[in-house]
């Protein structure tokens, strides 16, 4: 039940109407537990056997949060944060990597004597993992850290974890910041109501009109049965760096204004990345949610930058390569880590300085290469497009003339004005809406019409193209 | 409801709009035809009726056993290639898909004979090509008390299929017009007798089943089929039936037959041309050297006809 799906859109405007007239009017844990029921339902439409492993990970955090804020031993404290990461990385680490360092552990001991045999689970990666794991562990090391108190009622940490607008993709919200939210009455709003409904407005179309449009194009010059064609993966990169901004960012929009119809804030996850003027910036920008997490339960624990020079290169290219590694249990995601991390280090090893727009190009094209290994159906993949890109003579135009069978030249064309002139109010806007809210009230009314227009006029009904964000 | 009735005034005209976009009648047609093998038949029979200037006499309307059965090209000549004789036979089930074509036959040509396919068992579904190609009148005034879900299926999926049709008139250039003045398509190969073997079997139960599905399967294909007729008679133009079934068919039941009060000759073909394991590519379709058969038939039946009248 993707939010692109006419079934979540049914979903939620049954759940709205029930939200509105029933749900926000009871008591607090009524409110919740509806709020739970309908997240569970929401979570069971990809598989309901999954629903076990939210479950035991949120039932493990709830009572590793209760003892933490009742022991100071320090020794069972840490014990007790163990089990914690044991239970919640335990599950990530089996069904999302188990298989990818079995494969990587056979190809190593091929070129040695020993050839165990070693069995492959049969696994499919639940949705979401990623997220809701990175967001309970996030509870509980909190609580360790002395910065929150435990939460006393379980239906309200069972429903943070669980809260669907942002479950299977986030943004990875703090319980610092959420969870009082559930523990208080939401307060309604017409005018946050239709504050919501705008920023949903703008992800779809970014889902839809960007997103899609784009990674059909990157579906179509990227097909790694293709010959080698420098062309083909310049502008197919550059088609999918498009893409996985719509994608993700819109999915963010779509989540918060979600919650923000209900009357939750979650957090900004993207802030025009693609705008920035250095790769530091760029990752202030990006996936905040991720970023900050990362800084705040990886990097500042391994030390930060408070160890001297080396160490913090050594934890900032750490930092990425692990963050490389979430994305993905394959290479092309540790490639893609590593080469921000190296990059990232490259910056802080070059003296500082105030950096001018004219930096945004640079850095924006930086990223637009370094999403090619992210972008990779697996490493041969990979060094086929780099070879591609790298060999002169493969850029030939005429090994595109396909594409032009595939995706009429006229919408191409259509597409791109209607994304740069998007990406250029984005620019210059302030806020989740882009400035909506400010406009008077025919020319809003006429944006929304002509937004609604353009999702219409490039909407493909024929293939729904899944959100990226889901498969991690 | 302030929200709800701001949502349904913003999206009111958008849907006002793609219910009255005047797109082309030949974009559906340029669409499906794109869409995969069995399609591609779509724009032909379209430019065929609407752009070409040879007439069309005789018509064929069927399922792709008419498309694979019937040589129209050999018919003509055979027969009397004074007359123009087209197979426009489409892909899958579905009367009113068929009601579609042979109302723009009627508007467009002055044929004076129509050869309706006679199916033996009929979806209960639309044709899936229905609610793209009929137009925006025939969908929604359609028979909903009948069949609700099928009606809303068929309305839904035209609203989705207006969007597409708008988004290719605007993005797409249009497809060159079709020369071709016949419709048969068949392949030379046959199937290995081994695979019919099993369908001939299976026909006993699949006889019982015909006669349980009728109750309810039957309205559809009785109501487009009894329009199909009367739009005929209208015009004054002759109907003929020919029954094209799956291999080894069991034969038809007279008192259903009789139940659909059909005004036209049944032609049957005979046992050995139906039957003939040779003469198919499987179990539902003809082959060449089946389809060569059953054309020279009904040109034999024809001309005999013409002798004795």
């Amino acid at each position: 039940m993707a939010f692109n799906s006419l079934r979540f859109i049914l979903f939620f405007s049954a759940f709205f109407v029930l939200y509105t007239w029933v749900l926000s009017r009871l008591r607090v844990k009524w409110r919740n537990l509806g709020i739970l029921l309908a997240s569970y339902l929401f979570y069971a439409s990809w598989d309901w056997r999954f629903l076990s492993l939210i479950i035991i990970s949120s039932l493990t955090d709830y009572l590793v949060g209760q003892r933490l804020g009742k022991i100071q031993n320090p020794k069972r404290r840490k014990g007790l944060l163990l089990i914690s990461l044991c239970v919640n990385l335990g599950m990530l680490g089996v069904f999302k990597y188990f298989n990818f360092f079995r494969d990587s552990l056979v190809v190593l001991l091929a070129y040695t004597p020993f050839q165990p045999s070693i069995p492959t689970l049969d696994l499919i990666l639940p949705v979401g993992i990623s997220f809701y794991t990175f967001q309970t562990l996030s509870y509980t090391i909190d609580i360790y850290r002395k910065r929150i108190q435990p939460t006393s009622s379980v239906l309200t940490f069972f429903t943070f974890v669980a809260f669907f607008p942002q479950l299977v993709a986030g943004p990875i919200e703090r319980a610092s910041h959420l969870l009082p939210q559930f523990e208080r009455k939401s307060i309604l709003s017409y005018q946050q109501s239709v504050q919501g409904m705008r920023i949903i407005l703008l992800g779809f179309f970014k889902k839809i009109v960007i997103a899609d449009n784009f990674g059909l194009l990157a579906d179509y010059l990227l097909n790694p049965a293709l010959p080698q064609n420098g062309w083909l993966t310049l502008t197919g990169s550059f088609s999918f760096c498009l893409q996985i901004y719509g994608d993700f960012s819109g999915y963010s929009d779509i989540a918060i204004g979600l919650a923000m119809m209900m009357g939750f804030r979650l957090n900004q996850n993207f802030d025009t990345p693609y705008f920035s003027r250095s790769l530091t910036e760029f990752w202030r920008r990006w996936h905040i949610s991720l970023s900050t997490w990362f800084r705040d339960y990886l990097y500042i624990p391994l030390g930060g930058n408070r160890k001297g020079k080396f160490r913090t290169y050594y934890n900032l290219f750490l930092t990425f390569l692990l963050s490389g590694l979430w994305h993905g249990a394959d290479w092309t995601f540790v490639i893609w880590g590593a080469l921000h991390g190296i990059l990232i280090v490259v910056e802080r090893i070059l003296p500082s300085f105030k950096r001018k727009a004219i930096w945004i190009l640079p850095v924006f094209i930086t990223v637009w290469f370094l999403w090619i290994p992210f972008r990779a159906e697996g490493i041969h993949h990979y060094f086929h497009m780099l070879a591609g890109l790298f060999n002169l003579a493969s850029y030939d135009l005429t090994g595109m003339a396909f594409v032009s069978e595939l995706y009429p030249i006229r919408k191409v064309m259509a597409l791109s004005i209607i994304s740069l002139l998007y990406f250029s109010w984005e620019g210059f806007a302030k806020g989740n809406d882009l400035g909506l809210s400010k406009l008077a009230t025919i020319p809003r009314r006429m944006v929304y019409f002509l937004l609604a227009i353009i999702i219409f006029l490039f909407i493909n009904f024929e293939s729904q193209v899944p959100f990226i964000y889901f498969q991690f | 409801m302030k929200l709800l009735i701001r949502l349904i005034l913003l999206f009111t005209p958008i849907v006002g709009m793609i219910m009255l976009y005047p797109y082309s009648p030949r974009t559906p047609y340029e669409i499906l035809d794109a869409d995969g093998p069995c399609f591609h038949r779509t724009l032909w029979v379209y430019d065929r009726i609407h752009h070409s200037k040879a007439p069309i006499d005789i018509a064929f309307i069927g399922t792709s056993h008419t498309v694979e059965g019937i040589d129209d090209a050999y018919i003509q000549q055979a027969f009397d290639s004074s007359k123009w004789i087209t197979n426009l036979g489409q892909c899958f089930l579905g009367r009113n898909q068929q009601f579609e074509i042979l109302s723009y036959l009627l508007k467009e040509k002055e044929p004076k004979k129509i050869i309706l396919e006679l199916i033996y068992l009929e979806e209960t579904k639309s044709h899936q090509n229905y609610y793209a190609l009929a137009p925006r009148d025939s969908i929604l005034m359609s028979y909903p008390y009948h069949d609700w879900e099928t009606y809303l299926n068929d309305v839904k999926g035209h609203f989705i299929f207006r969007i597409h049709a708008i988004q290719h008139e605007i993005f797409h250039s249009k497809a060159p017009l079709s020369t071709l003045h016949w419709g048969f398509s068949a392949f030379e190969d046959t199937n290995i007798l081994e695979n019919l073997e099993p369908v001939k079997n299976d026909w006993t139960d699949a006889g019982k089943e015909w006669i349980n599905l009728r109750p309810y399967s039957y309205w559809r294909k009785d109501i487009f089929l009894h329009k199909m007729i009367a739009a005929c008679q209208q015009k004054g133009v002759e109907i003929e039936f020919l029954y094209v079934p799956t291999y080894y068919a069991p034969k038809l039941d007279q008192d259903s037959l009789a139940e659909l009060n059909l005004p036209g000759r049944i032609r049957i073909p005979p046992s050995y041309i139906l039957n003939d394991p040779h003469g198919r590519l499987d179990a539902g379709h003809m082959n060449m050297t089946g389809a060569r058969k059953l054309s020279r038939w009904l040109v034999e039946e024809w001309t005999n006809e013409q002798k004795n009248h």
